[in-house]
């Protein structure tokens, strides 16, 4: 499953900075941040759900109130 | 003993089904099961082979004589029990739903009473309004509680909006090839602490199981559905020896 592969990541970046010590060490999985943000501008409800300004649609698709 | 109580983050996710699969799959690992009716419309029994016009239950036990819920257990096969709500008429629902408000700790009281011969006490329990529902009992602590949801926008928005609290989010129904649904359960997967980390896939199986009047793990064995549920329970189990 995806979620698991996702998981899996996660837990060797943990183990990675087990191993060198560096509990602060500032990391971001920027895969998954992209993905994230993909299905933000996708879906105008998970854009809004995630706090993004909803003033403009993300594409001509969507109704004007 | 564990009590799980399944409901649905709103109607019509497939909490019934569920629940059947899942005290099937339970069952299926050495565990004494009981899967409990608390949904008025009594339909968990039909996955249990009861007929159609079958008025047996709980509910219709104790209008008979006070105390007799307990009459209405049924031996689906040997470790494996369901009590149903059974058929009650509009005014007699209404009179019952009065007296577990008034008796809010009955179930309480009924589930210690169950507890000594079950490992595994799985409620039934219908989608819930947020800040509780007139004749939807209490439950005893600590009791697991699973919301069942869809990937699709109305839990999304229910989950945004209200929210589940300490409950787990189990994901039913889902189709891999849905952009949309996909999407969510990436979001979900970041942003929601207590999501199951094993979905139910969407499969025909499911839905025949009910036609077939029998849990899914017993009319398809093999289906995908049923390999889901069968994890399913196996992370509960872990869970509870975690627990």
């Amino acid at each position: 499953m995806a979620q698991d592969d996702r998981r899996q990541r996660s837990d060797d970046i943990a183990r990675l900075k087990q191993r060198l010590g560096e509990e602060d060490m500032p990391y971001q999985d920027i895969s998954r941040e992209g993905e994230l943000l993909a299905a933000c501008r996708r879906w105008p409800l998970l854009a809004e759900t995630e706090g993004w300004s909803t003033g403009s649609q993300p594409d001509d698709k969507a109704p004007r109130v | 003993m564990t009590v799980v109580a399944l409901s649905g983050l709103r109607g019509g996710v497939g909490t019934t089904s569920l629940v059947a699969a899942l005290g099937f799959a339970l069952h299926g690992l050495q565990q004494r099961v009981l899967m409990l009716d608390l949904q008025p419309r009594n339909l968990l029994r039909l996955h249990c082979n009861l007929a159609l016009d079958a008025p047996q239950g709980w509910a219709t036990a104790d209008q008979d004589a006070e105390g007799g819920w307990s009459e209405a257990l049924l031996e689906v096969v040997e470790g494996l029990y369901l009590l149903p709500f059974g058929r009650l008429e509009a005014g007699a629902l209404i009179a019952l739903e009065q007296r577990q408000q008034a008796r809010s700790h009955e179930w309480t009281q009924r589930l210690q009473q169950l507890q000594a011969h079950f490992d595994w006490i799985l409620l039934d329990m219908p989608a819930r309004l947020p800040g509780g529902q007139a004749g939807v009992p209490l439950l005893p602590e600590p009791v697991t509680r699973i919301r069942v949801l869809e990937a699709d926008a109305a839990c999304h928005a229910l989950l945004s909006t209200e929210g589940a609290g300490e409950d787990y989010l189990l994901v039913n129904r889902f189709d891999p090839i849905s952009q949309l649904q996909r999407d969510l359960l990436l979001l979900w997967g970041e942003r929601q602490a207590h999501l199951i980390p094993q979905v139910i896939h969407r499969d025909e199986a499911m839905a025949c199981a009910l036609a077939w009047k029998s849990p899914v793990g017993y009319y398809a064995p093999d289906s995908l559905a049923t390999h889901d549920v069968r994890s399913l329970a196996t992370w509960l189990l872990a869970q509870g020896a975690q627990g």
